[in-house]
């Protein structure tokens, strides 16, 4: 068994509205240090998987098919065994 | 002369010396991208302008009509209503989620650019048949896309139409509407009128939205930026909203000259627009410009298409207070340039000019000279539709026409959208017209938002009629009085003869129907390009109908009650949608119809009152009995029809009506020399009877109806 | 004469429904209060709907650190009427107020529908009017009304007759159809429903109307 970490956020240069919005309310708290902040989704699957290396590309297909949309996310795949 | 940036810029060879004709000289890359801009379809409606500039528009409840942001009528002497219908579609087809979401904001800011608080909003969508996977994930991103931008920015969506038909899948349609309204001293225009007034710009910080795959620098495609793809358009409704209430806030303080939304090509079309509108000329300083990017270039900024900006000119001396309200909303001001008397658009960073050409250029745009001819070799993919139902075929093929998600419950996708926020509106959406209550007042808003692009694509001249009659129509059954329209024109390539017969057959259409109904076109978009490799979209010409009036009573469209006489008015032919012919549309006989039965609703001799359009009566039936369940007990004779033929019928004019049996007499005398009185039979509890024929309880029409779209949706 | 403060947050957009129902439900005088106020002057306070700074991170999480919320803490504290509607409803549970979470609806999707209820509780001054168990109508938009609380809570709820509103067809997934609650003192109440929409039989239901006399009766009889 393997755990498959998946990390999806907004690409580089997309426009984060909620990221804007808690950066501004950081800052109004007193958190006047707070450059920038990005919001994305931390998904975590247990895969029954032959290999670590098989687990790593099933993960990197779903983010293709379903996890992450290309036009405005990028996402990062890591692999445990469980 | 470089190709590859001509054709990053999407800009014609011809386009290109002509540009050097006008100027006399090369252009620099900003201004060659200024000029891309300007001339595309989009922005300067070069193949439809010829034709649109024909349009039927004086009236005189009109305010304001094509030209300015948004069309303007007047409700009272104090109260005017602003509205307008725009596309996108081919966002949409790319990322349906933003691609809706942020057309909802562009329209949402023509609207409240013009001084007033947009108040309801309707939707026209078009897709593939929801049996296709593709349709399904534009349908679910567009429709999720519309309730998370509307409904956070606070405009309840009250209404519209959701059609399904094969020719849209590669190009569906995504047409947005909503309605404003203002007290007559805050109407704003967008003309720029006194040299040396500051150009101030609020909202979001510019990036690279929109930019797709198109990076410049100095006039040389700089080969590793050219990796760096531009993004998709992502809306903040909430920026929206905070943009709304300072901008409202702005104008009810008198600060400002002129205003204009940032929509297609951003910063450019808007200072370009109000300079040029007003005969004057801009000046902008680029680095003024507040930006989300650190490296972006000045082409970049130009043409960024990023959310939620407007562009204003100050009155003299306000600018601090604008400044003040903009803080308080916590919105970024910046003053980026100012009004100058040359007439040219110029362009600096510091010192370094990128950009002077004179703005009369810039706005008249070599015409589409495309003839417009018809191709009798290109044939209508619509279906004849059957004319000749045998009678023991009713009860199934009634029950197969409620599997159709074109006539099924649009449930799934309408309460997926705040309708009832503003405390005004009357129906749920699903009946047809929408209608909303002005506060404060007795008077009453009803709105439609329609189409028929199947009888558009058999005969474009009378299906535009008919539309336009329909709209009508529905507005009539609210008991209200239509007063104009925004439309939404939506066709093919206009390089092809084709499109362009089908484009000028259909202002024609438009024009013969709207000056007898005296609804005059106040505002519109075109949408042109809606073709793919293999499919043409029908001719899809989307009519937006605003009706006016004071109301004692609310208008009941749908059986109220059981035990009346439930009649249809109007004449009710062998008519059906064949390949070459459509239904006839005879738009005086329209207009006689529509003023009688207004009366009736407004006097209540009607107890219920619903146009009989799309689907025939079999469907306005369907509609009336759901809400209530109050069915029908049909015993007419059919003489030439069958059962089901009669009620498939397509005619026009016709109404469904039910009332008391003591009103019969007063009913029919009204309706001489006007339209025929076709009583078909009676309003009963839970059940729907053909006499003889057929018999089903309301539960289980009610449960197809119910599951004709959600049937492809779990 | 009476005053009801609406407060607005960045984003709130049912404050102007929330200002006529005090004008017509009321006859009181609505007075707007911003989210950056530090005290308050008036006899209730409506917390509106709509969606402060956009519902990012989670609905009413932002708005809930508003420097008026010290305010509207006090109030409470000391007994005012405070009533917080959708979006104020999550407000008040993301500031304390009130016990419990909003979190998304289980269909995953917003839902606006004409929804009906049942009154649990007449104690609040929002409820008195009501008769216990009356059935009423009234609109419900939200896409995250599902309320949720840990065990001991929702015990506690139930105890002290504070859930306030449930409804009688679950549309969302809350515990125990819960629609609506109050705090142990029964002065602040929580509801994702839309009373300020419901004011008149032009626009479908007019239930709403008896949340807002329920309040004028309360306030008429303080000393």
């Amino acid at each position: 068994m393997y755990k498959v970490t998946i990390n999806v956020d907004p690409k580089k240069d997309i426009l984060d509205p909620q990221g804007k919005a808690v950066q501004h309310a950081l800052l109004n708290l007193g958190y006047t240090n707070a450059e920038q902040v990005r919001i994305g989704k931390h998904i975590v699957i247990t895969l029954d998987g032959n290999s670590k290396e098989e687990a790593y590309d099933i993960g990197i297909k779903m983010c293709q098919d379903l996890l992450a949309n290309p036009l405005t996310e990028e996402y990062t795949v890591n692999v445990e065994p469980c | 002369m470089n190709p590859k940036l001509l054709k990053e810029l999407n800009l014609h060879p011809s386009d290109y010396h002509e540009i050097v004709r006008r100027l006399k000289k090369e252009p620099k890359l900003v201004e060659l991208g200024l000029f891309s801009a300007m001339w595309s379809e989009h922005c300067s409606y070069r193949s439809s302008k010829r034709y649109l500039s024909q349009l039927y528009t004086k009236g005189e409840q009109v305010i304001e009509g094509p030209g300015e942001n948004a069309g303007v009528i007047r409700l009272t002497d104090s109260l005017y209503i602003t509205f307008k219908v725009e596309s996108h579609n081919h966002p949409s087809a790319v990322e349906p989620f933003q691609g809706a979401a942020t057309g909802v904001g562009g329209i949402i800011r023509d609207i409240f650019t013009m001084g007033a608080r947009p108040i309801a909003g309707m939707d026209s969508l078009h897709f593939d048949y929801p049996s296709s996977p593709r349709s399904r994930y534009l349908l679910n991103g567009v429709v999720e896309g519309i309730s998370f931008y509307g409904n956070c920015v606070g405009v309840p969506t009250i209404g519209g139409e959701t059609h399904f038909a094969s020719c849209y899948d590669e190009n569906p349609l995504v047409n947005a509407m909503v309605v404003g309204i203002l007290d007559k001293k805050n109407l704003r225009r967008s003309i720029a009128k006194t040299p040396g007034a500051t150009v101030i710009y609020l909202g979001a910080k510019t990036g690279r939205d929109g930019l797709h795959g198109a990076s410049f620098a100095s006039g040389v495609l700089d080969e590793d930026r050219k990796q760096r793809k531009g993004s998709v358009q992502v809306g903040d409704p909430f920026l929206e909203k905070l943009l709304i209430e300072a901008t409202l806030e702005i104008i009810q303080e008198d600060l400002v000259e002129a205003i204009q939304d940032m929509g297609a090509a951003g910063i450019t079309s808007s200072s370009v627009e109000m300079a040029g509108k007003g005969e004057l000329g801009i000046r902008i300083d680029l680095q003024k410009v507040p930006r989300r990017e650190p490296g972006i270039t000045p082409i970049e900024i130009m043409l960024s298409e990023s959310q939620e900006r407007m562009l204003l000119i100050a009155k003299q001396g306000k600018e601090g207070r604008i400044q003040e309200i903009l803080d308080k909303w916590e919105l970024d001001y910046a003053e980026i340039g100012v009004i100058t008397e040359t007439g040219c658009i110029e362009i600096f960073t510091d010192d370094t000019c990128h950009c002077n050409v004179p703005i009369k250029l810039l706005l008249d745009p070599p015409e589409n000279t495309t003839k417009p001819i018809r191709n009798p070799r290109i044939k209508t993919t619509v279906p004849n539709v059957p004319s000749n139902i045998p009678v023991d075929q009713t009860e199934s093929f009634l029950c197969q026409q409620l599997k159709n998600p074109n006539f099924g419950s649009k449930n799934w996708i309408h309460d997926q959208y705040d309708s009832t926020l503003y405390a005004s509106t009357i129906e749920k959406p699903g009946l047809g017209p929408s209608c909303i209550h002005i506060p404060e007042t007795d008077h009453f808003v009803g709105m439609t938002l329609l189409s028929r692009g199947e009888l558009c694509s058999i005969d474009p001249y009378e299906g535009a009629k008919t539309v336009c009659a329909i709209a009508a129509r529905r507005i009539t059954s609210l008991g209200l009085t239509p007063a104009a329209i925004t439309n939404c024109l939506n066709f093919g390539d206009p390089t092809q003869e084709h499109t362009m017969w089908e484009f000028s057959e259909t202002i024609k259409g438009m024009n013969d129907a709207l000056s007898v109904l005296k609804s005059p076109v106040v505002s519109g978009n075109v949408s042109f390009y809606n073709e793919g490799e293999k499919q043409r979209i029908y001719p899809t010409p989307v009519i937006g109908m605003i009706g006016t009036g004071t109301l004692r009573t609310k208008p009941i469209l749908s059986f109220p009650k059981s035990d009346l006489i439930c009649a249809v008015v109007g004449k009710t032919k062998k008519e059906y949608l064949q390949t070459d012919s459509i239904p006839r549309i005879d738009i005086l006989v329209e207009k006689k119809t529509q003023d009688v039965i207004r009366e009736f609703v407004l006097e209540s001799h009607v107890s219920s009152c619903i146009s009989v359009d799309r689907g025939g009566l079999w469907y306005a039936i369907v509609k009336s009995m759901l809400p209530k369940h109050i069915g029908l007990h049909i015993h007419k004779i059919f003489h030439e029809f069958t059962p089901a033929s009669y009620l498939m019928s397509e005619s026009n004019s016709r109404y469904l009506i039910t009332f008391p049996a003591e009103y019969l007499d007063r009913i029919q005398n009204q309706l001489k020399g006007v339209a025929p009185l076709d009583i078909i039979g009676k309003t009963i509890e839970n059940r729907f009877i053909i006499e003889d024929v057929m018999e089903l309880s309301i539960s289980s029409i009610e449960q197809l109806h119910q599951q004709s779209l959600t049937h492809y949706l779990q | 004469m009476l005053r009801v403060g609406v407060v607005i947050f960045p984003g709130s957009n049912c404050d102007l429904d929330a200002i006529r129902a005090v004008e017509i439900g009321l006859r009181a005088k609505a007075v707007p209060l911003w989210h950056k106020d530090a005290t308050i002057d008036t006899d209730a306070i409506i917390l509106p709907g709509g969606f402060s700074y956009g519902d990012y991170l989670r609905p009413g999480s932002i708005a809930s650190h508003s420097p008026i919320m010290q305010a509207v803490k006090r109030f409470a504290v000391n007994g005012g009427p405070v009533i917080g509607i959708c979006n104020g409803f999550q407000i008040l549970t993301e500031s304390g107020l009130l016990p419990g979470t909003l979190l998304r609806n289980t269909t995953t999707r917003f839902i606006s529908q004409d929804i009906s209820l049942l009154v649990t509780s007449n104690q609040t001054p929002f409820t008195k009017h009501f008769a216990m168990g009356q059935r009423i109508t009234l609109p419900i938009a939200h896409k995250d009304g599902n309320y949720q609380a840990d065990p001991a809570t929702l015990h506690t709820l139930q105890e002290n007759h504070q859930i306030v509103f449930q409804y009688t067809d679950n549309p969302n997934g809350s515990h125990w159809d819960i629609a609506g609650i109050s705090n142990k003192e029964h002065n602040v109440v929580g509801l994702m429903p839309h009373p300020e929409r419901a004011l008149s039989d032009w626009i479908r239901t007019s239930d709403g109307l008896q949340v807002f006399q329920s309040l004028l009766a309360h306030l008429e009889a303080q000393p």
